[in-house]
């Protein structure tokens, strides 16, 4: 449980020490990149939760909704239209879905424990 | 198998943070430029405003430069259009003009024992052959009675009255002024010409005097210009 905890801090120090830095043009697609792996991450959690995970559903969805984020909001920016936004809300609800139900699962499980 | 999961969402996990960091690191960047204190931005400005001065000084004296330029091309342009219609001016016999040349006197032939002869008048025809003739001879501007011959210059006979340019020409003696380059080969040629003969059938002769300043009147009647075009490619 607490490994990918380690790997997070481990990617945030890598992330902070290297002198990497995106150019700002591509701050908007890194963002909603951003979202989309936050979301697949959580996803991932709760299929864990619900004993539905699967690795290869889980690094296909993290990179395809990555990839499929960054997507839509390059054509947005080229239709001139914000379809980042629908990427945006798309990942948002799912998010906030995802949360609740980890939530739930969470609580029920110490429930039962406590019972 | 676990391990595998947790190995896997540990490497994601990390890729999710090293992605959050560059981001974070990007937009705090950006924040730095527009936190700085208001002693820096003073510093800067002062820079810029520099900077500015400089810039403008050089726009201004390139500017400068540039109407110069302008000016001067202007100049010499519009210069060399007035030499040029000064040229053509010149060539059209609008201008007077001064040279060597010789002056024809076309007076009655005279006889040392009978006198003045009985001349007749000089006609149309006799006056274009001797502008034909003194232009053969090289003559670059002739003016008859004071009247200048010009390209387009009538010479007629009016009710008996020889006119040129329209303007009737006083009866003998009368004066032609002819420029040349070379005066006495004119008059050389002049003098074993036939159209002295042809003057003297009509009892008339020619005297010739080479004159080394001359001047010619300029054309005082307008140039009709309305069938003229410009020649397409011709200069």
């Amino acid at each position: 449980m607490w490994l990918p905890v380690l790997g997070l801090l481990i990617g945030l120090g890598i992330g902070v020490m290297t002198n990497l830095s995106v150019p700002e043009a591509y701050t908007d697609y890194l963002s909603i990149a951003i979202l989309a792996a936050f979301d697949t991450l959580l996803g991932g959690m709760r299929a864990q939760l619900q004993k539905t995970y699967d690795n290869i559903i889980f690094i296909t969805g993290f990179f395809f909704n990555i990839f499929l984020a960054a997507f839509l909001a390059f054509l947005g920016v080229h239709l001139g239209v914000d379809l980042y936004l629908a990427a945006v809300f798309a990942f948002g609800v799912r998010l906030f879905n995802n949360i609740a139900v980890v939530r739930r699962i969470l609580i029920i499980n110490r429930k039962k424990k406590d019972a | 198998m676990k391990l595998k999961r947790n190995l896997l969402m540990t490497i994601i996990a990390a890729f999710f943070g090293f992605m959050l960091a560059l981001q974070f690191k990007t937009i705090t960047k950006q924040e730095i430029s527009y936190t700085r204190d208001i002693g820096e931005l003073q510093v800067a400005l002062a820079k810029a405003e520099k900077t500015h001065i400089n810039l403008s000084q050089k726009l201004a004296q390139t500017q400068h430069l540039l109407k110069k330029y302008k000016k001067r091309e202007a100049e010499v342009s519009i210069q060399a259009m007035k030499k040029e219609l000064k040229k053509l001016k010149r060539r059209a016999g609008l201008t007077k003009v001064t040279d060597s040349g010789v002056t024809l006197t076309i007076a009655p032939m005279v006889f040392v024992q009978s006198g003045p002869y009985n001349h007749e008048p000089v006609t149309d025809t006799l006056l274009r052959r001797l502008m034909n003739q003194l232009n053969q001879f090289g003559a670059t501007e002739i003016s008859v009675d004071g009247e200048r011959i010009i390209n387009t210059s009538p010479i007629r006979m009016v009710n008996g009255q020889l006119t040129v340019n329209d303007h009737p020409i006083d009866d003998v003696p009368f004066k032609i002024k002819v420029l040349a380059p070379k005066p006495e080969m004119l008059k050389k040629k002049l003098d074993v010409s036939q159209i002295a003969e042809s003057f003297a059938r009509s009892g008339l002769q020619i005297a010739a005097k080479i004159e080394q300043q001359l001047t010619l009147p300029a054309y005082e009647g307008t140039i009709h210009t309305e069938h003229l075009n410009v020649a397409e490619g011709g200069t």
